[in-house]
């Protein structure tokens, strides 16, 4: 075996997107947890943003970025549980890659069920609450607060499993989350990176969609 | 860095109850005589109702301006009945009904600041006969120009004398 290579695994977006999400999940708790709703809508908002995002980048963006290369099936998993050798690429692996989708998944519907949410004095509440009554509203911040504890499951497992990379299989998981770079075997291809204009494209199309449901989703609404 | 603030909680409540005790002397009457037992339970369930159905007039009227094209009888309905219970808050909070007395979100403090208290309840009052007089003209555009403060009275009171909902 010769000497690990340090190559580009994860863009500049990637590496925003990750860490904002970090703090923004991180303030959205804190600002409920102490009172701050309205900031708590503007950065769940916020995280909507950055999600439609993420999914867009995931069509189009850096090859690490795309779900299709990194989405595995069972077989593939299984494969890599049984070997890990089984498995030498840039990017997530069929485990990780399980790992991303869970809390991709979880946190849209997390931020969906926020939309619909009015808090409990019924002074503020998500752009779309008024498309539904006044106690499915109510029932809705109710599953929007239960549902968090799914999110921070998935948050627990997912750190977890970086220390466990980090203590027994030697891997730098958090390191090459902010550098972008990472040991590979070599002659394992890196990242081939996506275009700066189009990442540009989808935070704005993001950014846009969210702005359309903060209006109401016209014409649907009103 | 948790003890330290409960510590200063305490500290401040404290400093807070001796003022008090001093002024109370001279303070008006209060609106109700101290309650215990069975009626200062009674009186604590009728506050937790009323503050729901506060809340829930609140959440309608909240629904029907932000749809942009608010349904004015269910408007003026809710501001009516909005009206009607902060008028009978001043009754919700008789001494004795505090989070010794039983599991409630009423705060110590209520009791330790009694003047400042009392203007919290008559602010809430007023934004409430403001809200239902502007309602009541029938005109979307007067009732949402007042629900800011009707909204705004609710907070300065729960900011300061009601706890957190998860404890
Ligand atoms: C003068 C102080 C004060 C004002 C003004 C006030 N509240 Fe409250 N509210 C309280 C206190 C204290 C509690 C906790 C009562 C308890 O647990 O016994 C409370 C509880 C509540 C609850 C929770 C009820 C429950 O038991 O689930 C709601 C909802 C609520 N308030 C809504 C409102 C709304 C909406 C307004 C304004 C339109 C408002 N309140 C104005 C003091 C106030
Ligand atoms: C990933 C992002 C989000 C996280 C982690 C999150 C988390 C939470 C949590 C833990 C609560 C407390 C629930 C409770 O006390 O029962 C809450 C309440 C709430 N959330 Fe979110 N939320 C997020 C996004 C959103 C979004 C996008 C919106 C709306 C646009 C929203 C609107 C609300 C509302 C209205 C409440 C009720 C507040 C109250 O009871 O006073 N949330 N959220």
């Amino acid at each position: 075996m010769s000497e690990p290579v340090k190559v580009a695994v994860w863009d500049v977006p990637i590496r925003l997107f990750h860490w904002l999400l970090v703090g923004l999940i991180g303030f959205s708790f804190y600002a409920v947890k102490s009172g701050h709703v309205v900031w708590h809508i503007y950065s769940g908002l916020a995280i909507l943003s950055l999600l439609i995002f993420r999914l867009l980048w995931g069509l189009v963006g850096s090859s690490t970025a795309r779900f299709a290369t990194f989405v595995a099936g069972p077989e593939r998993v299984l494969g890599y549980l049984r070997d890990k050798s089984s498995w030498a690429a840039a990017g997530h692996s069929p485990l990780g890659a399980l790992s991303v989708l869970a809390l991709l998944g979880a946190l849209l519907v997390q931020v969906g069920l926020g939309l619909f949410a009015v808090d409990e004095d019924g002074l503020n509440e998500g752009p779309l609450a008024h498309f539904i009554s006044v106690d499915k509203a109510d029932l809705m911040r109710g599953i929007h607060g239960a549902w968090f504890f799914v999110v921070a499951a998935l948050i627990v497992l997912h750190v977890g499993a970086i220390v466990y990379y980090r203590l027994f299989q030697k891997q730098k998981l958090t390191k090459a989350m902010i550098t972008g770079r990472k040991a590979l075997e070599p002659g394992v291809a890196p990242m081939r990176p996506g275009k700066w204009w189009v990442a540009v494209i989808c935070l704005i199309a993001g950014i846009a969609v969210t702005r359309w449901i903060i209006a109401g989703v016209p014409p649907f609404g009103g | 860095m948790r003890k330290t603030i409960v510590a200063a909680a305490a500290v401040i409540a404290l400093v807070a109850c001796s003022k008090q005790n001093q002024t109370r002397v001279s303070a008006p009457a209060p609106a109700s005589a101290t309650v215990s037992g069975a009626k200062a339970k009674s009186v604590m369930h009728e506050r937790s109702d009323g503050m729901k159905k506060v809340g829930k007039a609140m959440k309608i009227l909240g629904a029907q301006i932000k749809s942009g094209a608010p349904d004015m009888t269910a408007v003026k309905a809710a501001a009516a009945a909005m009206d009607g219970l902060a008028r009978k808050s001043s009754a919700w909070f008789p001494a004795g009904t505090g989070p010794d007395a039983g599991k409630t979100r009423a705060k110590a403090e209520i009791w330790l600041k009694p003047q400042d208290f009392a203007a919290k309840v008559k602010g809430f009052q007023t934004a409430a006969a403001n809200f239902n007089a502007a309602a009541q003209t029938g005109n979307a555009a007067t009732a949402t120009a007042s629900l800011g403060e009707l909204g705004k009275s609710c907070k300065a009171c729960h900011d300061n004398y009601r706890s957190d909902e998860h404890r």
